[in-house]
């Protein structure tokens, strides 16, 4: 009953020997035999805690560590490494120069799947350097960052005794704004090892038991019956007495809204702001932060990034759209007691009685693709259906994630997949847009019923949108089609009667956590191959500055012509029509050099010429008129940080 | 007359016994000291700008003098690895730091604006100097407490002072001028003068950019295509500001010293750069302003918060942006009387609001401050031209070269100077105005700014809450059963948590707490039946007197013995709760705000 298809693992003697055997063994008698191993054999098939991940992705880097770096890019509230894996060939240029693409998963707490994917993506390209000959020469011209795991605290409770969804960090937090930390949460009360929902026979209720199917509940609507109705909670007792059930949890941000584009600014309490976790800090530092060691931002090679998160603009859409995040609203009804009256004066007075603005304020902040940007998103998206098969995702608009950051300010393409939404398999449609709860309930009830609400959505203590589960779409029962025809029946707590020590007789049931995040294990190498292919479709699009061999042409006894010619011959530009915006990519700039300043000088223009962008096979010719005696050096140097880095060339006038 | 002092010593510990069973503050009880005219222990001059070193140098020197009040500490290191020293100014004999309202003023976040900070130093000195003398300040320094950053960008503030140029930017470097390398170009000050001047280069009449003038002391830009006029011919060619090519690309200091402002780096409606110029990747991307924000988080007491900028001579309070929509009318009313009457405190100063009257912020400090903290937040810009000779309200030209010639005796120019450049050769340095002139004052209006702009500080001080437990009474319903009334009293303008901290949830309620061998049965709040004091007394008869009687507003709070008060205590006001107490003996009732301290007061019931 208890775990339905997950094998977790988590790290025992006998586990560290299995991980042994699937990651050591092969790689060391591969090397030893030269034994081929097929991509089958180095994709696991179930979920890593975080003690084995570390263990793989030790294993991984030793493997080949000429190509494989593991790094940690800073730790976890709890202390937990959060690990990046940089692969890159021995070929070609210097890794930091090659143009690179960075990974990023496991934002979401409970998108584990995402962390599978990427360990089996690194995997991929590891295992397969030096085998296969595209993975080989793409990484000879490419790097690649992976973070496998951005959120190991939350990601952990997957692997707890007790399953519940969770999608943020374990940062202590106030949900319920009484100024006491995660002092209600859920408890397993039936003690199946999940947090499933109770329900309870209520005329107050808003739902009703489905006709066709009784696991199902639906909301109640003007002709259902009192009699009928029943409440919902989350799994657990009231620990509080305050009447709210699991309202305040374990803690929790989730980092995939915590980045600073289009962030909702709705009061969240003391120190939550953008960036306010450090797994944020350590993703956005790592892509930005200047190393005084090195003297210079060692990332800002990142021309794309891929994350593998719940928003998903590969298989559902294509492009980047915000979502609605909600901003302050004045105070209202909390008036302090004596202030009403001194508050009528000062309406009067000249600050306060400005006239209202004309125009409403406008959030300065773009919130879609630019246009010029649209084929960018609009191939991959083709290109990523036709490799992974998945045609279709659900995904909502996003509010403050990685994906937006990442193209909205960083400026580089940027690109989502969730991995795993049903799809095709079962139909699903998209989940009906949820409306925010009203600001400012006035009574008591109406504040209990929102609490109860966010409860529920934000899956905090609760489950996961299991409350929301019976909402209108359809969604479930599709769900349980999936369960009953796909999974063998697995992946439904049926309604069991429980005697409840606040709230008398109830039924728990209701879907079982995770489930409807992350595919049963068996799915994940298929995931992983079909990913790992994308991967080096995607990573060999970017920009590909050249410079061919520049001509000299003598016009006259000391003149000289220079002509160079610049050439993106990959297949996005070099940069976006919003990285041009955000003037976060550095341009091309290509500089000459004279020998002898004294003897040498240019007929006009500009010995250093810098070009914003180059689009997808485009060319342009730069000519200079240089008056000098023959024979003299030019050095000329091309960099295009993400376009391969820097080209030098010399010509002598002659 | 040793039976005398004696005596005295008796009678001073009598008095003494008596007042702490008062609950009066044994402060009261201050000697009387003589002051001279040149009573004066630490000196310090404040006619002159102090470099980091020296800061430390005077911060050291103030603590050493009056080590009982003052503690020098550090919140962190910046990027080139100077302290951010802070001064914490708190008077132990009245209570712990983190029982009282504290004011928090820092300064100088842009590098260049650097008077700020003897604004702090002259505010550590004052209040000091003047403890023991003056009444006021000694109510001041026992109720609050202070804490002083003379500057949170040293980085910025030595660079300025020692070389010149701009310095605006705190000192990470960035890559300006996107050539791969990183603050690799930035000004040498060649002649030694602590200016970055500009650099001329000789050329052939025709090739230049500027000539010299009529009098042949100063260069000045040729005029072009003039109607009726033939255009000037320029000998003189403008190469850059003062410096060397330091990267060998032919320009001259493109890529100087960081390149970002540190004022955009504040999460309160942050944007990125292309939106806000100069912040950077994310919120918090600078060291500084990590330690700033942690130092703040720690000190939860901060009530009051003021940054010093230069210049325009403004008072300025938030919203940084339109976007924010304006502040609730209770915040409103604390800002405009503590702006308005800054208005009359420094001369010349206008109070206004950043988004509308100046230009829009994103992410700036103040709204940090408002928004984040709920902390009432000004941001002054110092210094205005005083050159306003006839006080219509105008300075003309004339006034100001009449007060630049005759009042600060030509002090603001540098004479133009030949000098060798070791890559150009002979070059001209030239520079219309020095680094003393223009944002900051004349060395000797600078006193008068650090006093005018403390005595600003001071009254926003004064003004944070200061809450107290009034009074406590019993009502004797029957043998176990009594009313307990708790007066709360708040004396000052601010309340204790302002409409901003409990919109947006940042500080935690005040709770009010009755303990004891007894059970709260129910808890209410008596509607007010004073109004407030800042009505005035020809409309005080309009308004209905409150309901009389017992009629109370009860409370529905689970836990009725520590009472949450989420509007804390009002401004300037007096609100009473009573609970319905059963039980008997000594009931200990407790006031604790994050805010204003914990206050307890007993009674016994009986």
């Amino acid at each position: 009953m208890r775990l339905f298809y997950l094998n977790r693992i988590s790290l025992s003697v006998t586990k560290i020997l299995i991980l042994f055997l699937i990651f050591l063994i092969p790689a060391l008698s591969m090397e030893a035999a030269g034994i081929e191993t097929g991509s089958e054999a180095t994709s696991s098939n179930f979920y890593h805690d975080f003690a084995s991940l570390t263990q793989v992705l030790k294993g991984l880097a030793a493997q080949k560590p000429q190509i494989a770096k593991l790094t940690s890019i800073g730790k976890s509230l709890q202390g937990k490494d959060l690990w990046m894996l940089e692969i890159s060939g021995t070929q070609g240029k210097p890794k930091g120069e090659k143009q690179a693409l960075l990974i990023c998963a496991n934002l979401e707490g409970d998108h584990i799947i995402g962390s599978e994917v990427a360990l089996g993506i690194a995997n991929y390209l590891i295992g397969q350097y030096g085998q296969d000959e595209k993975v080989t020469s793409l990484l000879d011209k490419r790097t690649f960052y992976i973070i496998p795991r951005a959120n190991p605290d939350g990601a952990e409770l997957f692997f707890a005794k007790i399953q519940k969804d969770h999608q943020g960090n374990l940062k202590a937090r106030d949900d319920d704004y009484d100024w006491l930390l995660d002092e209600d949460g859920p408890e397993d009360l039936n003690q199946d090892g999940m947090i499933t929902m109770m329900r309870v026979k209520d005329k107050e209720g808003e739902w009703y038991i489905d006709k066709k199917d009784p696991r199902l509940m639906k909301k109640k609507d003007a002709d259902t019956s009192l009699d009928s109705l029943y409440k919902l909670y989350p799994e657990g007792i009231d620990n509080d007495g305050d009447e709210l059930y699991n309202e305040d949890g374990a803690g929790g941000f989730n980092i995939n809204r915590n980045f600073p584009h289009n962030f909702g600014y709705k009061p969240k309490g003391l120190g939550v702001y953008p960036t306010s976790e450090n797994e944020t800090v350590a993703v956005i530092d790592f892509m930005t932060k200047y190393v005084a060691k090195l003297k210079t931002q060692p990332h800002r090679n990142i021309c794309g990034v891929l994350i593998f998160s719940k928003y998903d603009n590969l298989a559902a859409g294509t492009g980047i759209e915000c979502g609605t995040p909600t901003f302050p609203e004045p105070p209202q009804a909390e008036q302090a007691p004596a202030a009403g009256m001194r508050m009528f004066f000062r309406m009067g007075s000249r600050r306060g009685a400005q006239a209202a603005p004309q125009a409403p304020p406008r959030d300065p902040q773009p919130k879609k693709t630019e246009t010029k940007d649209n084929p960018i998103f609009k191939s991959t998206s083709d290109k990523y259906k036709e490799i992974t098969g998945i045609k279709n995702a659900v995904s909502e608009k996003p509010v403050g994630s990685m994906l937006e950051w990442a193209y909205f300010q960083f400026g580089v393409p940027a690109f989502s997949a969730n991995l795993w939404s049903l799809r095709e398999e079962s139909g699903q449609t998209p989940p009906a847009k949820k409306r925010a709860p009203s600001a400012k309930p006035d009574s008591t009830a109406d504040r209990r019923a929102m609490f109860q609400q966010m409860a529920a959505r934000a899956g905090r203590g609760a489950t996961q949108g299991q409350g929301a589960a019976q909402s209108k779409s359809g969604n479930d029962e599709k769900w349980l089609k999936w369960i009953d025809e796909k999974n063998g029946g697995k992946g439904f707590v049926n309604w069991t009667k429980f005697k409840h020590k606040q709230l008398g007789e109830v039924e728990i049931g209701g879907f079982q956590p995770y489930l409807r995040i992350n595919p049963p294990p068996e799915k994940i190498p298929e995931l992983s191959e079909s990913h790992a292919k994308f991967v080096l479709h995607l990573a060999a699009q970017f920009a590909e500055i050249t410079m061919d061999s520049p001509q000299v042409e003598k016009l006259s006894s000391d003149i000289f012509q220079l002509k160079i010619k610049l050439h993106n011959s990959g297949q996005f530009p070099y940069s976006t029509a919003m990285g041009q915006r955000t003037r976060n990519i550095t341009p091309i700039v290509l500089r000459l050099k004279f020998e002898d300043d004294d003897d040498m000088k240019l007929f006009g223009g500009s010995k250093r010429i810098d070009l914003s962008n180059l689009d997808p096979g485009a060319e342009k010719e730069y000519k200079w008129i240089i008056i000098s005696s023959p024979g003299k050096k030019i050095d000329i140097t091309m960099w295009a940080r993400n376009g391969g880095g820097t080209t030098k060339k010399t010509v002598v006038l002659n | 007359m040793k039976n005398i002092i004696k005596k005295q010593k008796r009678t001073a510990f009598i008095i003494a016994c008596l007042l702490i069973t008062m609950g009066v503050s044994l402060a009261a009880a201050q000697d009387f000291f003589p002051r001279k005219w040149n009573t004066r222990k630490v000196d310090l001059s404040f006619n002159q700008y102090y470099d980091w070193k020296e800061v430390e140098q005077a911060l050291r020197k103030l603590e050493k003098a009056y080590p009982n009040f003052l503690k020098l500490r550090t919140a962190g290191k910046t990027f080139q690895g100077r302290e951010l020293w802070y001064m914490t100014i708190n008077n132990p004999d009245t209570g712990a730091e983190m029982n009282k309202c504290a004011m928090y003023m820092d300064a100088n976040i842009h590098g260049n604006e650097i008077q700020g900070g003897e604004i702090g130093l002259y505010t550590i000195w004052y209040l000091m100097e003047n403890y023991a003398y003056n009444d006021y300040i000694r109510k001041l320094v026992d109720e609050r407490v202070f804490y002083i950053f003379p500057s949170v960008n040293p980085d910025g503030r030595d660079l300025w002072l020692h070389t010149g140029g701009s310095a605006r930017s705190g000192q990470v470097p960035q890559d300006d001028d996107n050539d791969g390398l990183y603050d690799e170009d930035g000004p040498e000050d060649l002649d030694g003068d602590g200016e970055v001047g500009a650099m001329y280069i000789k050329v052939k009449p025709g090739e230049g950019t500027h000539r010299l003038n009529d009098k042949g002391d100063r260069l000045v830009p040729i005029q072009k295509n003039i109607e009726g006029k033939p255009d000037e011919l320029g000998d003189y060619k403008y190469i850059g500001s003062e410096g060397i090519d330091n990267d060998d690309d032919g320009r001259y200091n493109e890529d100087s010293g960081g390149g970002y402002d540190p004022n955009r780096d504040w999460p309160s409606y942050w944007q990125p750069g292309y939106i806000q110029r100069g912040a950077g990747a994310r919120p918090f991307s600078w060291p500084s302003s990590r330690h700033i924000r942690d130092f703040l988080y720690a000190h939860p007491n901060v009530a009051g918060l003021q940054a010093f900028h230069n210049s325009g001579g403004m008072i300025l309070r938030g919203p940084g942006a339109q976007l924010h929509g304006e502040y609730p009318a209770s915040d409103l009313a604390v800002y405009d009387e503590i702006g308005r009457k800054g208005e009359k405190i420094i001369e010349g100063y206008r109070y206004i609001i950043i988004w509308d009257d100046l230009y829009t912020v994103w992410g700036g400090f103040v709204d940090f401050g408002h928004d984040s903290l709920g902390v009432f937040s000004f941001s002054n810009e110092l210094w205005t031209s005083r050159a306003d000779l006839d006080s219509d309200g105008n300075i003309t030209e004339e006034e100001s070269e009449f007060f630049d010639k005759y009042i600060d005796m030509d002090n603001k120019a540098i004479s133009m100077h030949e000098i060798d450049h070791p890559q150009l050769g002979k070059i001209l340095i030239d520079r219309d105005m020095t680094k003393l002139s223009g944002r900051v004052p004349p060395n000797w209006l600078l006193e008068e700014l650090c006093h005018r702009n403390m005595a600003f500080c001071l009254l926003h001080a004064y003004e944070m809450p200061l809450p107290v437990i009034k009074k406590v009474t019993a009502e004797k319903i029957n043998s176990g059963l009594f009313r307990l009334k708790v007066t709360l009293y708040n004396e000052r303008l601010m309340p204790t948590m302002s409409a901003a901290a409990i919109a947006n949830k940042v500080q935690r309620p005040d709770v009010l707490s009755v303990d004891g061998n007894i059970k709260v049965l129910a808890a209410g709040l008596k509607p007010t039946t004073s109004l407030p004091a800042g009505i005035p007394a020809r409309f005080r008869r309009f308004f209905r007197r409150g309901r009389a009687g017992d009629d109370i507003q009860f409370i529905e709070q689970k836990d009725l013995k520590n009472l949450k008060l989420n509007s804390g205590i009002p401004s300037r006001s007096e609100v009473e709760y009573q609970f319905l107490v059963e039980g008997k003996g000594q009931v200990t009732v407790k006031l604790d705000c994050v805010k204003g301290g914990m206050h307890t007061k007993t009674i016994n019931l009986k």
